[in-house]
């Protein structure tokens, strides 16, 4: 009887651990921690109350670096965003981007958006992201 | 008379002093005018857009076109949008310079649509010139002839309902090997739309 107990006991704990296992939705390979990109998302005050940060991916391909940034509307209103992302090289100089400049977005309620970058300088390690309101 | 005069001279003063001559401003930031077509804001948008799409697909990195930096001409530039001064220098340049920075591509400028540059077949004309160095002269036969040319097109639609009208405005571009014609990369850029009331478009 406490054979039979022990082994219904071991049984239970091994289901218990295959349940917990299956729920772990691991982070893809290229998420960064969050303190490694807390102070590289540069948000407005307004921008703040409307818009959290999900997840970052970076990443190098074929030999540039490229970096994703998750994020969602967290208003029951439609937002304009606009971002600006500059790279910076080893010694942390900012690198010139033929194609710097603001993008805008139009983001609905409750959505999430992506801002994916490739830096075009192989000499890119870093980036920023700057985050402000746009007045459409 | 002369009280009115007096009381008028300090109002044109002030109506002069409220009109705003020419200030710098953000290209990209809310002061920027929003025409019916593209603006400068959106050319950027797309340059960035298409760079990023040649860049990440890795036709540049097989090998298949030679070493890296791989020879490229800019092909035909077609304006099929109803902007007839449409700034594709400005789009082109963007792309070019960012295929450049990469070290992946390196342009050919002797022929082509945009950014040629006619002083290497001007340098080759001096030979036999008595007023330069001959031995400054290049050999015949040694420019670089481009592996790869890239081919670009404006597409606009336009739509119209009773009150308001849109213009949608995109850029197809696509990439053929000059050796056998075959193109090995296509893209577009995402589209840019505007909706606005009619009789009330600033171009």
């Amino acid at each position: 009887m406490i054979q039979r107990l022990s082994a219904i006991a071991i049984l239970s704990l091994g289901c218990l651990g295959c349940e917990s296992t299956s729920n772990y939705v691991p982070p893809p390979p290229g998420a960064l921690e969050e303190s490694l990109w807390r102070d590289r998302v540069i948000m407005s005050t307004n921008v703040k109350t409307r818009v959290a940060v999900d997840q970052v991916l970076e990443d190098r391909q074929n030999g540039l670096l490229r970096t994703q940034i998750e994020m969602h509307n967290i208003t029951s209103s439609e937002q304009s965003f606009r971002t600006l992302i500059e790279w910076f090289d080893v010694a942390g100089f900012k690198l010139d981007s033929p194609n710097d400049g603001w993008m805008s977005h139009i983001v609905h309620p409750n959505q999430t958006f992506s801002v994916s970058a490739n830096a075009v300088n192989p000499a890119a390690v870093s980036w920023r992201l700057n985050i402000d309101t746009w007045g459409r | 008379m002369k009280a009115n005069i007096i009381l008028i001279l300090p109002l044109l003063v002030i109506a002069t002093s409220c009109q705003s001559g020419p200030q710098r401003i953000d290209p990209g930031g809310d002061q920027a005018v929003t025409s019916a077509g593209v603006d400068f804001n959106e050319i950027i948008e797309w340059t960035d857009t298409l760079t990023q799409r040649m860049l990440t697909s890795g036709f540049l990195d097989t090998g298949e076109f030679g070493p890296q930096p791989i020879r490229m001409v800019v092909s035909d530039i077609e304006n099929k949008t109803d902007l007839s001064h449409f700034p594709s220098e400005l789009l082109l340049t963007n792309i070019r310079t960012s295929l450049l920075q990469s070290g992946k591509a390196r342009w050919v400028s002797t022929y082509g649509e945009d950014g040629r540059d006619d002083m290497t077949r001007d340098t080759r004309d001096l030979a036999n010139d008595p007023l330069f160095k001959q031995d400054q002269i290049p050999q015949q036969g040694t420019a670089s002839v481009a592996r790869l040319s890239l081919r670009t097109q404006l597409l606009w639609t336009h739509s119209q309902g009773t009150k308001s009208a849109q213009n949608t405005y995109i850029v197809r571009q696509w990439v053929t090997d000059t050796v056998n014609g075959e193109v090995i990369w296509e893209g577009q850029s995402n589209p840019i739309a505007k909706k606005f009331e009619k009789g009330s478009v600033s171009w």
